[in-house]
């Protein structure tokens, strides 16, 4: 090996404390970023499998392909993986005991759209051949019990038509009215069952899923299917999707967005936008103390060497031949540090993600998906360039510096104590309050500015480094409470399916139940009315009107929408009087009065209240309904706001941008809505049941019971139990605490390397001085004195410095959060607490460690000691 | 024949009335093989005059041509490399290398070239400078005289056209002092080597050819003791 190298490596070994601290800098730096990157994809895979799921894998479809086309899609260069399916349309489920969906829905897949599209086989297998099929278990439960595997089911395909004998799309809702045309009878095979898919939860077909064989060979050449592919490069989907489809003369695609979006190829995406915002700053801080800590290390192992270069220098070591010397320093470093920094970030993810995997298995129930860990080699090589790089960079320019220096100074090692012949003026008060020593603690800082100022910088990042994760915590936490505080119900009941005497008989039943405390029956009608510039509040005059964010019709008018909504007669009783108001003024059913609540909030970082209109009791709304269809023309009547309000009742939010909501009681708005029902006989209102009770989780239990024995077999409900809803968010908040606070252990940890390697070579550095310090007299207590003085006086600086960049870039933080939660903003106060504390413990241990080494130590050792 | 002239040398630190001038305006020549004494009170500028003939200080203004090269108009990339092959310089607090042994301190210059080592040269500098027994160990573990012997052996093994010792004996007592020059003496005479040494001691100085005298910075006395 060349003698450059033996040295370097020699000295590293002679300097075991600061090689071992940059190396674990190095490690750390690594397992941060690879970790956190690591942990990105980890997600990212647990949203693709999730979208995979619900959504099915492949990332594009062409719609009604006719066979000739198919070639040129499947034979396309981009084409990966192509599958076909198609929709046969309807069948008759004679049997079926769920009234909204008397009917199969036969969709025909080919081999590989059984692979990659969103169903689970739960039972036998999948067809293989034309003839064959399977059914959803859902069949099962909705009166056909009696399919089994094996047997053969008879079809009468066919299309659904409206009472004009127009045909329905599939995605119509069933309606009473409609009629069956039966247009084929096929047989089948059933081969196995598979899950519920997904997609039946979110739509209105009215019909159970089953999947038959497509044989793409028996395909006529009008027969048209739909194309879904695999891309080879999915980046580039939205480049090729358009093209293939204009070259095959194809009209229609769509993209699996959902897959897309968690690929990270879709833009426009506030829950992204937020995540990509945060992420930056959280590895740009990474990165900063990182760098920090490895440069330093750098400087700090140059400038001890600096005495070392000069000698080579004078003995004739080109600068060269110097950097390489220092380069290879850090190559050495980097070879140990990083593949052990990648170790340890994938291992501590993969723990922890281990441990994660069982607090998500609770949340995401139901669907057969884990946070894995990917183990991407792009990652490990980005971090190991990425890594790399900041070595090379530490080490480039302390060599540079060291090659540029002249070889006696080098010798002399006075290059870093510049004297500029001022005398370096400290106040008087300083004097005062610290004694000679205080003064001469200082004069050293402000000599040796650049070890001041590298010393400074590094506690500087740290705290900044400790408060932005702190903000960073506590602003997760915020954004999660965010969710759940203008919510005064715990419970709300839905219910789909049933008829609206099913319905109330229903409610009533829920209501009778034990330990409901209050309860109110929403319902609510769309109207919407055109008002004058004056007769909006300031707020949205000066910041709609005049933005043109709200733009006026022809007339110069402006649309605004009211929701005229119904409480049920106790809540709205509650409601008049808690407003001092008298009910029985509302009730009148010749002249229409409503509450009109006057109130919105503006979440701008800050809750801002403001009122939405300029509308005094007395005044006449003209109001418009919104529900219209074709057949009938909307209708308008006219409603007097009795009452302006700022309160909410129970299960009313408040108001948002561009609408209000108006109370009226239980007579008014049957008033109303037979007005608006006239002429659409299939005008129906959904209404919705908000319940405050004892223990809501035991009663969303008694009101599942209670549907499913008397309407279970036809209807469907939805209950949100705000309370289990906040315990799923408690567990979410556990998992963050564990991510969040190993994060912040190692950022501290970190910071207290860096703290430590800075102060601990600084002192080492100044033995010498030290000692001459001695030698004229100073007493130990007065060397503990001036250390201790130099303590306060670093760390005072770092904070001054510190705390104004903490908290930048805690309002950089804040700014990402609120493109996704809004609240206002606030500064984690016992943090800067603990951290300004900790700063001070930590300089004063490790100046404390560092120089009790040199206080029994003989002065003229010292003092002869030519070689550090 | 000439080997090193120097041309109108200046050093200057700062500036205004705060000006120092370390060596101001000093040319003269040595011949090869000369052995040439440095002498001047504390702060003359010998060191200053003696480091930038070597190549380790910039000068302010002037030249210094060595073998007819003019080291300052190289860059510090052939300055290092031209120091290295032909200058040996040796100081008054030795400047080994702590962590490399006596053979690899001596060797410093042929390992940065990467140079064969010229073993049997080797063997009769360590026995000359009678380190023979002693080229295991790391500088820490001598005494003054053997460390000084050390940096001599560094400065010789290249064999360069020009050694500058600058007060290389004054760390030491007079018995290893005398040692010191006799080497020093030795290797002028046994290789020819040309010498420039700082001293203030001026018995050392009486034995050189030649005794150049400084004073402010300036020449005040260029006298031939042994032509």
């Amino acid at each position: 090996m060349n003698i450059l190298n033996t040295l370097t490596l020699r000295s590293l070994k002679l300097n075991r404390r600061r090689t071992i601290v940059t190396i674990i800098a190095i490690i750390l730096s690594g397992a941060m970023i690879c970790g956190t990157f690591t942990l990105a994809a980890g997600f990212q895979d647990l949203f693709v499998q999730r979208a995979i799921k619900t959504d099915g894998n492949f990332h594009a479809t062409f719609h009604s392909v006719y066979p000739e086309q198919i070639k040129y899609i499947t034979e396309n260069a981009y084409t990966k993986t192509a599958m076909l399916s198609r929709n046969l349309g309807f069948a008759r489920f004679e049997q079926s005991t769920y009234k909204y969906k008397p009917y199969f829905y036969v969709k025909e897949y080919d081999a590989a759209a059984f692979r990659h599209m969103p169903i689970e086989l739960t039972a036998g297998r999948f067809p293989e051949k034309a003839g064959e099929i399977v059914l959803s278990e859902e069949i099962k439960k909705r009166g056909g019990e009696a399919y089994q595997i094996g047997e053969t089911i008879t079809f009468e395909l066919g299309k659904r038509v409206d009472e004009k004998g127009q045909h329905l799309a599939d995605g119509t809702s069933y309606e009473k009215t409609e009629r069956f045309v039966t247009t084929d009878t096929k047989t089948y095979t059933i081969t196995g069952f598979i899950a519920k898919p997904h997609f039946e939860n979110f739509n209105n077909i009215p019909g159970f899923t089953v999947v038959t064989y497509l044989d793409q060979d028996t395909l006529t050449p009008n027969d048209a299917v739909n194309v879904s592919i695999l891309g080879k490069k999915a980046g580039d989907v939205y480049n090729k999707i358009p093209e293939i489809a204009e070259n095959a003369g194809i009209k229609e695609y769509t993209y699996n967005n959902e897959l897309l979006k968690w690929m990270g190829l879709t833009q426009n995406d506030y829950a992204k936008e937020m995540l990509y915002s945060v992420t930056g700053i959280l590895i740009a801080l990474i990165v900063a103390g990182t760098v920090i800590v490895i440069y330093n290390s750098f400087a700090i192992s140059v400038s001890e060497r600096k005495k070392q270069f000069g000698m080579l220098a004078s003995t004739g070591a080109t600068p060269g031949q110097i950097r390489k010397a220092v380069f290879f320093e850090g190559a050495f470093l980097g070879l140990v540090g990083i593949p052990l920094g990648i170790l340890s970030g994938i291992g501590g993810i993969g723990v922890t993600l281990n441990f994660v995997n069982r607090l998500l298995s609770d949340m995401m129930s139901g669907m057969d998906i884990a946070l894995r860990l990917v183990i991407s080699p792009a990652v490990i090589l980005a971090t190991a360039v990425f890594t790399g790089l900041i070595i090379f960079l530490s080490a480039y320019i302390p060599a540079k510096r060291a090659a540029a220096t002249s070889p006696i100074e080098s010798i002399r090692l006075n290059r870093d104590i510049k004297i500029n012949g001022k005398t370096v003026k400290t106040s008087k008060l300083t004097r005062l309050l610290f004694g000679i020593e205080g003064e001469i603690a200082l004069k050293n800082l402000k000599r040796n500015r650049r070890r001041y100022r590298a010393t400074v910088l590094s506690l500087m990042i740290s705290i900044v480094l400790f408060i932005a994760f702190s903000t960073f915590i506590n602003y997760s936490y915020k954004s999660t409470e965010m969710y759940y505080q203008d919510i005064h119900f715990d419970l709300s009941v839905l219910v789909g399916g049933i008829s609206p005497e099913e319905r109330k008989e229903f409610f009533e039943q829920i209501i009778a139940l034990n330990g409901v405390e209050r309860y109110s029956l929403i319902r609510e009608l769309q109207t919407e009315s055109l008002l004058a510039r004056n007769q909006f509040g300031l707020y949205i005059q000066e910041n709609h009107i005049d933005k043109n964010i709200l733009p006026a019709d022809e007339k110069g008018l402006y649309q605004h929408g009211f929701h005229i909504t119904a409480l049920g007669e106790q809540e709205f009783n509650k409601f008049t009087k808690e407003n001092g108001l008298d009910a029985a003024v509302f009730q009148d059913t010749q002249n229409l009065k409503g509450i009109l609540i006057n109130k919105s909030i503006m979440q701008d970082g800050r809750y801002t209240e403001y009122e939405p209109l300029q509308i005094k009791a007395g005044d006449k709304l003209r109001l418009t309904d919104l529900q219209y269809n074709e057949e009938t023309p909307p209708t308008t009547f006219s409603l007097e706001v009795g009452a302006v309000t700022d309160t909410h009742p129970m299960g009313v939010s408040a108001g948002n941008f561009g609408y209000s909501y108006i109370i009226v009681s239980e007579e008014v708005f049957d008033a109303i809505h037979l007005t608006l029902q006239k002429g659409n006989q299939s005008y129906e209102i959904q209404p919705q049941l908000y319940l405050c009770s004892e223990n809501s989780t035991e009663k969303a239990e008694q009101i599942r019971a209670v549907f499913d024995q008397h309407y279970g077999d036809h209807g469907s409900l939805y209950l949100y139990d705000v309370q289990s809803e906040q315990q799923d968010i408690k567990q979410v908040k556990t998992m963050a605490s564990i991510f969040l606070y190993g994060f912040i252990t190692l950022i501290t940890l970190i910071g207290v390397t860096n703290i430590f390697n800075t102060i601990s070579t600084n002192v080492a550095l100044r033995r010498r001085e030290f000692a001459m310090l001695k030698s004229v007299g100073l007493t130990p207590q007065g060397f503990n004195k001036m250390i201790n003085y130099e303590s306060i006086f670093y760390g005072l600086k770092a904070l001054l410095y510190g705390l104004p960049v903490a908290f930048v870039v805690t309002m950089l933080l804040y700014n990402g959060f609120v493109n996704m939660f809004q609240f206002a903003f606030f500064l984690p106060w016992k943090e800067m607490i603990a951290c300004v504390i900790g700063v001070f413990v930590i300089i004063f241990i490790t100046m404390l460690h560092a120089s009790s080494k040199l206080k029994h130590e003989n002065i003229i050792d010292a003092l002869k000691e030519e070689n550090l | 024949m000439e080997i090193l002239r120097v041309e109108n040398l200046s050093k200057i630190y700062g500036s205004g009335a705060a000006q120092v001038k370390a060596v101001d305006d000093v040319s003269f020549s040595v011949k090869r093989g000369e052995f040439v004494a440095v002498v001047g009170a504390s702060g003359s500028g010998k060191s200053t005059l003696l480091h930038m003939i070597g190549g380790v200080d910039r000068p302010t203004s002037g030249k210094v041509f060595i073998e007819d090269t003019d080291i300052y108009q190289l860059n510090e990339t052939k300055l290092a490399i031209f120091r290295r092959r032909q200058v040996g310089l040796i100081y008054q607090f030795y400047n080994l290398l702590p962590i490399l042994n006596v053979e690899e301190n001596i060797t410093l210059p042929l390992l940065l070239d990467n140079r064969e080592i010229d073993q049997s040269f080797l063997n009769e500098l360590l026995d000359t400078l009678n380190l023979s027994d002693r080229i295991d160990h790391l500088p820490n573990e001598l005494s003054g005289g053997e460390q000084q012997r050390v940096s001599i052996g560094r400065a010789l093994i290249n064999r360069p056209a020009l050694v500058l010792a600058d007060e290389p004996t004054g760390n030491l007592d007079s018995k290893n002092s005398q040692e010191i020059i006799d080497l020093l003496n030795l290797s002028n005479k046994r290789y020819n080597q040309t010498l420039i040494l700082i001293t203030h001691d001026h018995e050392i100085a009486l034995q050189a050819d030649r005794m150049i005298t400084l004073a402010d910075g300036r020449i005040v006395k260029d006298e031939v003791i042994r032509p």
